[in-house]
């Protein structure tokens, strides 16, 4: 009882001298280094996606450093291992917060892991910047010093269902997972429909797990739509594809950004063709893309020895945009400072392209557009430019 | 109709996969007094297996499928040799434990061995259709039915007159009494692994078309294990009506019930038949005389 009235008074007494400490100085940063953290799956079922990430991410700090820093002051980012697991997560940051004493949290990957540090983060008054994951708990409500940068799923579908509504799509149907990420396609879908004075005509969910989709398809078909949706991931969209085309459906689909990955177009084969899809960042293609990204594939091939993907793309956006944020806070780096530099934020690009991302003092969602990508000849390839948000 | 008629195909289909599996379930029950938990695992090995084979090792389909069905085979007899036999005389809970185990392990051996990914498996029929006047059916669907139906006359005859076949039906009926009879019961539970591995490869290949090849395909064990109990655990022309029974109200109910119901309406029917009749419906009760 003694010993634990005497811990209770000397964390008391240290909260206070830490308190005092950091209203002389700013948490994580000095003269010359801006200390940041970042909590991603190395070792768990994302780990390939995490250490692409962490890779990509580790070489914009090096390009940003080498060409002087920000403002004279040195990034420095440590990379925790979250295993995709939420207490890991939590683990991970506390020490961050406490021990390294972090000026900001960045892309805190994957939606269990960085929902469950968001409140700690928020308590501590650290920011939560352009984590990696789609979850709307980021920015709504909206909180002073959380800025996302993934758009959630509604947002990137919306925009394309809007886009087939208004070139004269009338009677959609829509097939979904049935769980959180089902819901959020079915959020982003339903609000398209809406804005443009629709709805859905025919929808059913299907579990995970399901392994015949012919009675969801036969469901559909009934409905005598012209546009089929998909909200899924890549396996059961190869599926439904294949099943469709084998009843000699030629209904136009367009799938859900999750289903925009090559392994869809390996599972579903030829059915695939024709198929468009929601897309957030486009895949670093050595054939077509700018020359600033095909720049960036032989940098990171050189440097890890293995083709630069889609992930290291986003870990390589998340970086320079932070510095992006950073740079905009000016000389004298404080929290105020920072959200006032993110929000300032407005017309920017990734050099993959992608949806451009505006941040104000009202929205800190980034991204909210989306871009149009079609299978043809057993590849995905762009349609068009950035489809509008929808609201 | 025609529509009807497309959908109980494909859900016959489905049910077929879901009775192979649950005949392995009740022939090892039957045999072992083993409830295999593992037995949706063993599948999804024989899936990798034929993946190995047909698409890795690009082999023809059919000599790829009668491979993976003699491993299968060999796994079988090595699961019950190594991780089965040394538990005979223990409680219920440890076999339990031990097959719950083994599915979790099986998992996370095809994870280290053929990585986490979703494989496609292609087959002879692959995309193909059969018409029926109006009616258009999958070739797939349809091999699923033409192999299963196969396979369980296979079955019938290899029960009925073969001496090995009639060995294994004594041993589940009476192990002590067939032990006493001369009937090698530890050949015959080794065989009967064997067996029921080999029909779980065969599902898990024929599965592999319409749902892929992946690390989770085992999850279809909790709809066989169900069939299994539909029919009455135990009987083995009941796992395969119980089965299909599934597989089909499973497709009817997506079609028709309205969003929400369709999923569960499978279990549902499920729970209805065991109030009514509690052994399943080719269960035979067991009564004793008090």
């Amino acid at each position: 009882m003694g010993f634990k009235k005497t811990s209770l008074v000397a964390i008391a007494v240290a909260a206070t001298l830490v308190a005092a400490n950091t209203s002389a100085q700013v948490r994580g940063v000095t003269k010359d280094e801006i200390l940041l953290g970042s909590h991603i799956d190395l070792s768990g079922p994302i780990a390939e996606l995490g250490r692409a990430g962490v890779n990509a991410g580790k070489m914009a700090e090096e390009e940003i450093n080498a060409a002087g820093g920000i403002h004279g002051r040195k990034l420095r980012i440590i990379w925790e291992d979250s295993g995709y697991d939420p207490k890991k997560a939590v683990l991970v940051t506390q020490k961050m917060i406490d021990k390294d004493g972090i000026f900001a949290l960045i892309m805190a990957t994957g939606n269990a892991p960085a929902e469950a540090t968001y409140p700690m983060l928020i308590k501590s008054g650290v920011p939560n910047l352009f984590a990696w994951a789609g979850s709307p708990m980021f920015t709504e409500p909206l909180e002073k010093i959380s800025f996302a940068f993934f758009p959630t799923n509604g947002d990137t579908m919306a925009p394309a269902v809007k886009h087939f509504a208004d070139q004269g799509k009338k009677r959609f149907c829509f097939i979904y997972q049935d769980d959180g990420f089902g819901a959020d396609v079915k959020e982003g879908v339903d609000r398209a429909l809406k804005a443009a004075k629709l709805q859905v005509i025919e929808e059913v969910g299907y579990k995970r797990g399901t392994t015949d989709f012919s009675a969801q398809v036969a469901r559909m078909q009934r409905g005598n739509c012209d546009m089929l949706l998909l909200g899924t991931v890549p396996a059961p969209a190869a599926g439904i594809v294949q099943e469709v085309r084998r009843r000699n459906w030629n209904i136009p689909i367009l799938a859900s950004s999750n289903t925009y990955d090559e392994s869809t177009l390996r599972l579903g084969k030829e059915a695939m063709e024709g198929v468009h899809a929601a897309v957030v960042i486009p895949n670093p293609d050595p054939d077509r893309s700018s020359p600033a990204v095909k720049d960036w594939l032989k940098k990171y091939q050189a440097k890890y020895n293995q083709p630069g993907s889609l992930y290291g793309a986003y870990g390589y956006a998340i970086v320079h945009l932070a510095a992006e944020g950073l740079r905009r806070a000016g000389p004298n780096l404080t929290v105020d400072s920072l959200v006032k530099g993110v929000e300032s934020i407005k017309g920017y690009k990734t050099i993959f392209g992608g949806p451009t991302v505006n941040f104000s003092d009202k929205d800190h969602k980034g991204m909210r557009g989306a871009l149009l990508y079609k299978v043809e000849g057993g590849r995905w390839v762009p349609e068009g430019g950035e489809l509008q948000p929808v609201q | 109709m025609n529509e009807f008629l497309q959908q109980l195909v494909s859900g016959i289909a489905v049910g077929c996969v879901y009775a192979l599996v649950a005949l392995g379930f009740v022939l090892i029950y039957k045999a072992t007094d083993i409830v295999n938990f593992a037995h949706g695992e063993v599948m999804m090995v024989g899936a990798f297996l034929g993946l190995t084979f047909i698409e890795i090792l690009k082999m023809p389909y059919w000599i790829g499928l009668l491979l993976a069905i003699a491993c299968m085979t060999v796994f079988g007899m090595l699961l019950n040799r190594f991780l089965l036999r040394p538990l005979a005389g223990q409680g219920i809970l440890a076999v339990i434990v031990v097959t719950l185990g083994l599915s979790i392990l099986l998992r996370a051996f095809a994870s280290v061995i053929w990585g986490p990914e979703t494989f496609a498996l292609q087959t002879p029929f692959y995309n193909r259709v059969v018409r029926v006047g109006e009616v258009v059916l999958s070739q797939e669907h349809v091999a699923i039915i033409v192999l299963t139906i196969v396979l369980v006359a296979a079955l019938y005859v290899f029960f009925r007159y073969s001496r090995v076949g009639i060995a294994m039906q004594a041993t589940s009926e009476n192990q002590l009494a067939a032990y006493y009879v001369g009937i090698p019961v530890q050949k015959v539970h080794s065989l009967i692994w064997a067996l029921g591995a080999a029909t779980a490869g065969v599902a898990g290949i024929m599965l592999a078309p319409i749902a892929f090849v992946q690390v989770n395909m085992g999850y279809v064990g909790l709809k066989a294990f169900p069939a299994a109990v539909l029919g009455g655990f135990g009987s083995i022309p009941g796992a395969i009506v119980g089965g299909v029974i599934i597989g089909v109200v499973e497709s009817m109910a997506v079609l028709y019930l309205p969003e929400g119901i369709n999923n569960v309406a499978a279990y549902i029917l499920l729970l209805v038949v065991l109030m009514v009749r509690p052994q399943g419906l080719f269960g035979i009760q067991s009564k004793r005389r008090v």
